[in-house]
């Protein structure tokens, strides 16, 4: 008989060595609602500049992302004609034409009917406090914003949405679950996220051409049981049982969501495409992450950037009308981080290099639409010569606890909330 | 297209030995070299080896095979390259990524210079570079033959080389980096990444803390900006009309002159003018005091253990700056640690990265590359990795595939579910049908082992495999095979052992 999951994943590695306290401290608040988050990591830096131009400081955003004489159709500043339908004001409800105070890159023309709805936030000048951004190092902002803390010199082992979801109730798939291989930011003391390869169809052992399969899978499964050689084998061992458990019930809900209408222009899509089967087949877990990329644009950005905010915002608007048509919009909330933002100017070769601030967005039916945050100004940056960031990352990870019912002081400190919930 | 056997037994004769109880042999302090311990060594710096292979180091010790490893130029490279390089690669005017990517990948697995190979890999990884960004497959062949050559070789000397490689220059935006606003990229991952890393280090890897008890930095926001300025200048020149490999790219450098003053690293500089400006740079952070424990932890993170213990480090350490002149460096620091005391304590205690599962699954019993009218040899190597989601030369972030010390979690219900088909792959293709080109030998395997008795088949696999495994285990298999088992319950006992916890460990 396989050993269940809580039971098993509970005990692996390192991550047991977490205090207990963490635990006790929310595993009632984290149960207390129902909310699942849905979490998209814009893997490698994204401008935030060139995401949301801050109309207000148009002339010297034009200045800043103007690298010396830069030929024709290659210059990194959007014109206004190109911005004027993407304008908007804090007020979601000021038409673009009628907007002055900001304006998505103009291939956010979906995110700009999104922001329309009144149910997606965005956060500006949001990023890592100065201490971290000394190094600006894409691994240490990243661990930053999958554990919640500030790790300089030393990594957290727990992601901010694993404790908090340490000893929640969760579906018979756990309660935390990965569609695109990254984990950190869901591990926690107990949780261990399942982590599916979309699509999940497919979700499920190839026995290869043994001429006796049954004999074969007795076999396979007697491995996962048979005392390993070591104590890496062992915790191997944990994860197979945990993914021969999930299999039935992965290809369960495959069967039963089948989604086939669903659009998949890109990879994000059959992330959140599965997302979505998983959510609208109540499956129990209560937070998802999906990542797409790479924003890491030092050079020819204009080549990349708005292809994948178009990816982005295009994805959004996919799933939520997949959610929409299911039923299950109520409780899903949708959140944006990424490792940091990048200069305020652009260097010769049309690209950016690493900077401060950004923009995060938040997204789903109980977010309240509108700008949060204070734009950073484009005349006045950090000692490092970057974008302030007035918004510290915790902030927002804050909210986003409180809002999964949980208590955020434990995890990411104290902060007044920003009210985007 | 003739069928190419992997070259996988040494020249060593007759297989025999008692199985061995692994886990203990290994890791007992013991003046005589067992089994086990020359399968770790074999696992950690080659991509593993076949039963006969072990027996021949066993035999002739640890000390000969790093020392003929070390002189990798005398050992025989022919019949490693499948396709005909570098001109295959630009054959017709039409660039092929493929025949590249899995031109690298064939010779690791085909080539006796198994140090070198594995050193390889490490440096690739160390010195991440995408294909797509790079965008061509010549200039990607010239990196990995830099890479390759100077894999044992001397840092500084791989670290220059690195920095003046086009592909290098491409990936990381050095090619368009000019002042007065210049492209930072290359200058913070040059320290990051390349040599100091961020933090100041002490000689035993840990944290040197500063008066408010918080890790110092290596470098400045302001040092990377002048660092990035000291290296401006470098264009790669790139014709793609010219189908010649060698010709078809080359580096210009037009030496910066509106770059003021350039200070780094608390001290004014004079870079030079004549090109060599990237030599000068690199040869200042080879020389930096954190290099050293910072390459030496990863060194050992990825050949040891993740979490190399600080004395382990400082041993190495010492080594690393003894030679740091020496032309053989580095191939002097795996010796170093090789013969440290607490090699062997890290027996099968690190995950295995995709490259050495399946790389290993084809050494350790004879592998085939084999050419269908629809498929080229060894070009399923490629799929076999993206499944499990390793494919070197197309780097998920700038740590490439894993973040050293984080190899752990790679292994996840998805990776595992995944690993069951790329196994399935390796141990099917020789049936009717199939499609695939690379997959476990049969009959060559049959011949090796010299027996049709499944207790003899069980016995060898375990061997190959796992090190002996358990007598449990044992028992288990040879109930599975039966007497006289048929090829397919022979590879259906393979594809089991692979997907084993314990096949999965280093």
């Amino acid at each position: 008989m396989l050993i269940k999951r809580r039971n098993v994943l509970g005990s692996l590695g390192g991550m047991a060595m977490l205090p207990l306290l963490f635990e006790t401290l929310h595993a009632e608040d984290a149960s207390a609602n129902d909310t699942i988050l849905v979490c998209i990591y814009m893997q490698g830096g994204n401008d935030g500049l060139n995401t949301v131009v801050p109309l207000a400081q148009y002339g010297q955003y034009y200045k800043l992302r103007t690298p010396g004489t830069p030929p024709p159709g290659q210059n990194m500043a959007y014109s206004l004609d190109d911005l004027s339908l993407l304008a908007f004001n804090s007020d979601y409800t000021v038409p673009p034409l009628s907007a002055t105070e900001y304006a998505f890159a103009p291939s956010m023309l979906a995110m700009r009917d999104l922001y329309t709805t009144g149910k997606l936030a965005v956060v500006t000048g949001v990023g890592l406090p100065l201490a971290e951004i000394n190094g600006l190092s894409h691994s240490n902002a990243t661990m930053d914003w999958m554990t919640g803390q500030i790790n300089i010199g030393l990594v957290q082992p727990a992601g901010w949405v694993g404790q908090l979801l340490d000893g929640a109730k969760g579906g018979s798939l756990g309660t935390a679950a990965s569609l695109s291989g990254n984990t950190p930011l869901l591990i926690g003391t107990k949780t261990q996220p399942l982590v599916i390869n979309p699509p999940m169809d497919y979700f499920g052992i190839n026995y290869g051409v043994s001429d006796d399969t049954t004999k074969t899978e007795d076999f396979y499964k007697y491995l996962t049981t048979n005392p390993a050689l070591s104590a890496t084998g062992t915790a191997d061992q944990a994860i197979m049982q945990t993914a021969l458990g999930d299999i039935s019930i992965v290809k369960g809900y495959a069967k039963k969501e089948k989604a086939s209408t669903y659009p998949l222009p890109s990879w994000l899509d059959y992330q959140l495409r599965d997302i979505g089967r998983l959510i609208a087949s109540d499956s129990g877990v209560r937070s998802y992450f999906a990542a797409i990329g790479s924003f890491d644009t030092h050079g020819q950005q204009e080549l990349y950037q708005p292809t994948l905010l178009s990816q982005l915002s295009q994805a959004l608007v996919n799933f939520y009308e997949y959610l929409s048509a299911q039923g299950v919009t109520k409780n899903v909330v949708v959140m944006t981080l990424s490792d940091f933002g990048r200069r305020p100017y652009a260097n010769l070769d049309f690209g950016t290099d690493h900077g401060a601030a950004s923009v995060s967005f938040v997204f789903g039916d109980m977010v309240k639409g509108g700008v949060y945050g204070t734009y950073p100004s484009l005349t006045k940056f950090d000692p490092n010569g970057n974008l302030k960031v007035n918004v510290d990352f915790r902030n927002v990870l804050s909210d986003l606890i409180t809002a999964m019912g949980g208590n955020p002081v434990p995890i990411v400190g104290s902060w007044p909330s920003l009210g985007f919930i | 297209m003739a069928r190419q056997l992997l070259r996988l037994i040494l020249a060593a004769g007759v297989w025999c030995f008692t199985a061995p109880t692994a886990v203990e042999a290994a890791t007992q302090p013991t003046t005589a070299l067992t089994r086990a311990q020359v399968q770790h060594l074999l696992r950690r710096f080659s991509f593993s080896a076949s039963p006969q292979t072990v027996t021949s180091v066993l035999s002739g010790g640890v000390a000969a095979w790093l020392t003929t490893q070390d002189n990798w130029q005398n050992i025989d490279d022919s019949g490693t390259e499948l396709e005909t390089l570098p001109t295959a690669l630009v054959n017709g005017g039409y660039p092929d990524w493929n025949i590249f990517e899995r031109a690298v990948y064939q010779h690791m697995i085909l080539t006796q210079r198994q140090l070198q190979a594995k050193m390889e890999l490490h440096w690739l990884d160390h010195f991440s570079v995408g294909l797509e960004t790079v965008n061509d497959p010549a200039v990607m062949y010239h990196y990995d033959q830099t890479i390759r050559a100077n894999a044992l070789g001397n840092f500084a000397t791989l670290l220059a080389a690195v920095a003046n490689e086009p592909a290098m220059m491409i990936w990381l935006s050095n090619n368009y980096n000019w002042c007065p606003v210049p492209n930072e990229n290359f200058a913070r991952e040059a320290m990051q990444l390349f040599s100091t890393g961020l933090y100041v280090l002490n000689s035993d890897g840990s944290l040197k803390l500063g008066a408010n008890n918080l890790p110092l930095l290596n470098y400045s926001e302001a040092d990377v900006k002048a660092l990035a300025k000291a290296m401006a200048g470098y264009y790669v020149s790139f014709n793609s009309s010219d189908n010649n490999p060698q010709t078809r790219f080359s580096v210009v450098y037009n030496h910066q002159t509106n770059c003021g003053p350039i200070k780094y690293f608390g001290k004014t500089q004079t870079i030079p003018a004549d090109g060599t400006a990237l030599t000068y740079v690199m040869n200042q952070l080879a020389d930096r005091p954190s290099t050293a424990p910072f390459e030496v932890r990863e060194l050992l993170q990825r050949f040891v253990t993740e979490n190399p213990p600080a004395q382990y480090i400082s041993d190495i350490v010492a080594v690393w700056e003894k030679e740091k002149k020496a032309p053989d460096q580095i191939a002097q620091v795996i010796s170093a640690i090789v013969n440290h005391p607490l090699f062997n304590t890290y027996y099968r205690s690190m995950s295995k990265q995709p490259a050495e599962l399946i790389f290993g699954a084809l050494r350790q019993v004879p592998g085939v590359m084999q050419a269908t009218a629809n498929v080229t040899p060894g070009n399923s190597l490629l799929g076999e990795l993206n499944g499990l989601g390793q494919q070197l030369f197309y780097p998920a972030t700038v740590f490439s595939f894993y973040r050293p010390g984080y190899l752990s979690q790679l292994t996840n219900t998805g990776s595992i579910l995944d690993r069951t088909s790329v196994f399935a792959n390796i141990t099917n293709a020789q049936q009717s049908g199939a499609y695939t080109d690379t997959y476990i030998d049969i009959p060559a395997l049959r011949t090796l082992i010299g027996s049709t008795k499944g207790s003899d088949i069980a016995t060898y696999l375990l061997d190959a495999f796992l090190d002996g495994g358990s007598p449990t285990l044992q028992t288990k298999l040879q109930e599975y095979l039966g007497k006289t088992p048929d090829d397919n319950q022979v590879l259906g006992a393979i594809w089991l052992l692979l997907n084993s916890p314990d096949y999965a460990v280093n």
